[in-house]
């Protein structure tokens, strides 16, 4: 039987375009109780640090009309313990593995990128975006000349390809999108959350402890669609999708506006099969358009 | 799917949902409620009030939006939900006490029935705590060796915290919290779990949104718990 969704990011090949957000489906282990992970294209590995992070104290997650906010704050074991207590389970599956990275300054993400050059994996999602963190992360996602600073650094000395993950929240997303690649992203994907607030009328309050909060989910996937059609009109390395996907449908939009992969985060949180029934609703959808590979729709508006 | 087999009213505000699911759930897990409404993507966390091989049955409070809906569906309708979530109340004999505030008394009911059919010795007396009218109080009657009710006031001031080997306790955080605290204060010696409450996403573990600082470190309040040693918790 031929794989209708084989698909390839940065010269990596993939079962197909699904792979999970990270933040969305931790480091696989618990999904894998669902079902046989190394049928996903891939998992974007929660998101880590050079350093164990504690996370955001206070509520973390407020639901909004078709969609959701969460505030976990880069919760993670650190660079370090990942590498010994993680990887080695997640290597025994055969699926793309993208190991998330964020920081909290550039030496931060130097070292964390050090440390991983050494690990076996293949790609790292560089995260210049993460809403939660006081300082630093949100700065180098803002603005293209730090952006493609920060990029050009970890160019140089990262042995592994390089996806970097873009902000909704930049000022302009294309002058970013533009940046990183100048300074050798292999890849790019978006979008992370938009920044949002929810307020509690009741205590006269913001409902976060950090004020503003990350907006997920079905509610933010029309101006994702957008911002990854613009990048891909302006950039020539591989895009990959992000941000409210829950259909085969909704992956089929992404595919045609030009990216290359997807990924499914908050949709992971109302049903964790739901990568599962997209990937068999994207076979059907081949099948019944006489397509031979997916590919053959990308790009095409 | 699961499909609905009966809603039942309780009063104003609680209500008996039973659906048909094959499950062999324990005593203190949970499941997620899909609801059928596309606005709301998230699941919502429901204790096990009782179940059988087939059926699951919920009691549920209409706090919101999402535990109105549910409190709408018919019989026959359909309700999606996923595996059974969270580790549940541990295995024990002797003598124990179950409290339940509010809402929390749900979990109790599969509590006595479980911890009875275990070894059928053990002496539990039941607490429970309501807000404005009691319900379902009955149900615990043949099992339980006592079932003390409390209405609009604090069911802990009932608890005799000097003649149980293990306290049960679910309800509002500060509840629990005073239970623990008035526990210390009383030199008692039993071990008492404690169902955490937390706004969670996914109930599987893989969002950290309803991790919590316990005093071995963060856990998740749906996959490592909901239910924890009192000890083990920050009370703040
Ligand atoms: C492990 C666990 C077991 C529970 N068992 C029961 C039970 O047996 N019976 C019962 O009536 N209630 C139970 N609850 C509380 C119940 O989940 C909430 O009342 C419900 O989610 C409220 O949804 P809503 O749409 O009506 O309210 P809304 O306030 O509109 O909900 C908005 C969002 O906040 C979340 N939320 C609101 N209140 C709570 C809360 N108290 N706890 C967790 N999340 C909340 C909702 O899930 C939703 O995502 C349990 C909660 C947990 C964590
Ligand atoms: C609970 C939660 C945690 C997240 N954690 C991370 C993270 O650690 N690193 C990261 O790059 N993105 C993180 N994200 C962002 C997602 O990967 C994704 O970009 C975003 O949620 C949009 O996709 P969605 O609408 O499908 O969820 C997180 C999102 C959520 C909801």
């Amino acid at each position: 039987m031929i794989n209708r969704l084989k698909v390839e990011l940065c010269g990596i090949e993939m079962k197909n375009p699904v792979i999970l957000a990270s933040g969305t489906c931790n480091f696989g282990k618990e999904l894998n109780e669902k079902f046989d992970i190394s049928k996903l294209g891939g998992l974007s590995l929660k998101g880590l640090t050079l350093n164990a992070h504690c996370g955001n104290s206070g509520e973390r997650v407020f639901e909004t009309a078709s969609g959701m906010m969460n505030s976990v704050g880069m919760e993670n074991p650190g660079v370090k313990k990942f590498i010994e207590k993680e990887l080695p389970r997640l290597n025994q599956i055969d699926t793309l593995k993208i190991v998330n990275l964020g920081g909290h300054s550039k030496d931060d993400y130097i070292q964390g990128i050090e440390l991983l050059n050494d690990a076996d994996i293949r790609i790292i999602e560089l995260n210049i975006s993460c809403p939660n963190v006081k300082s630093g992360g949100m700065s180098f996602g803002i603005d293209a000349k730090s952006a493609g600073e920060l990029v050009g650094d970890i160019r140089k000395i990262c042995k592994h390809k390089l996806m970097v993950k873009l902000s909704p929240n930049a000022k302009d997303i294309v002058e970013l999108a533009k940046a990183c690649e100048a300074n050798g992203a292999d890849s790019l994907s978006l979008i992370n959350t938009v920044q949002a607030m929810a307020v509690d009328i009741r205590k006269k309050k913001p409902f976060f402890e950090n004020v503003y909060a990350g907006l997920s989910g079905p509610a933010v996937k029309p101006i994702a669609l957008r911002m990854v059609h613009q990048v891909c009109q302006n950039v020539k390395i591989p895009v990959v999708g992000i941000g409210g996907i829950s259909s085969w449908e909704d992956v089929v939009e992404f595919i045609m506006v030009g990216a290359s992969a997807i990924q499914i985060g908050t949709a992971n949180f109302a049903n964790p099969h739901t990568a599962i029934k997209i990937i068999e609703g994207l076979e059907s959808y081949c099948e019944r358009e006489k397509l031979k590979n997916i590919n053959e729709i990308k790009g095409i508006i | 799917m699961a499909k609905i087999i009966s809603n039942k009213k309780l009063n104003e505000e609680h209500f008996l949902l039973t659906i048909e699911s094959e499950n062999n759930a324990k005593m203190g897990q949970f499941y997620m409620l899909s609801l059928n409404n596309q606005k709301m993507m998230l699941p919502r966390p429901i204790s096990i009030y009782d179940r059988t091989e087939k059926q699951l049955q919920f009691l549920i409070k209409i706090g919101g939006e999402g535990t109105k809906e549910l409190s709408e569906l018919k019989e026959n309708d359909f309700i999606e939900i996923q595996d059974v979530c969270g580790n549940g109340f541990p295995q024990v004999a002797g003598k124990i006490a179950l409290v339940g505030g509010g809402c929390g008394i749900a979990p109790m009911n599969l509590v006595l029935k479980e911890l009875k059919a275990y070894d059928k010795s053990s002496e539990i007396d039941v607490y429970l705590g309501y807000g404005k009218e009691a319900f379902l109080v009955e149900g615990f009657k043949p099992l339980a060796n006592e079932v003390i009710v409390n209405i609009g006031g604090y069911i802990i001031e009932d608890v005799d915290f000097n003649k149980y080997e293990y306290i049960f306790v679910c309800g509002p955080n500060i509840m629990m919290q005073k239970l623990h605290e008035k526990a210390k204060a009383n030199n008692s010696n039993a071990k008492i779990y404690v169902s955490l409450e937390k706004r969670m996403a996914c109930g599987t573990g893989i969002c950290l949104c309803c991790s919590t600082k316990l005093k071995e470190g963060n856990k998740r309040v749906c996959k490592d718990g909901p239910v924890f040693l009192s000890d083990e918790v920050y009370y703040d």
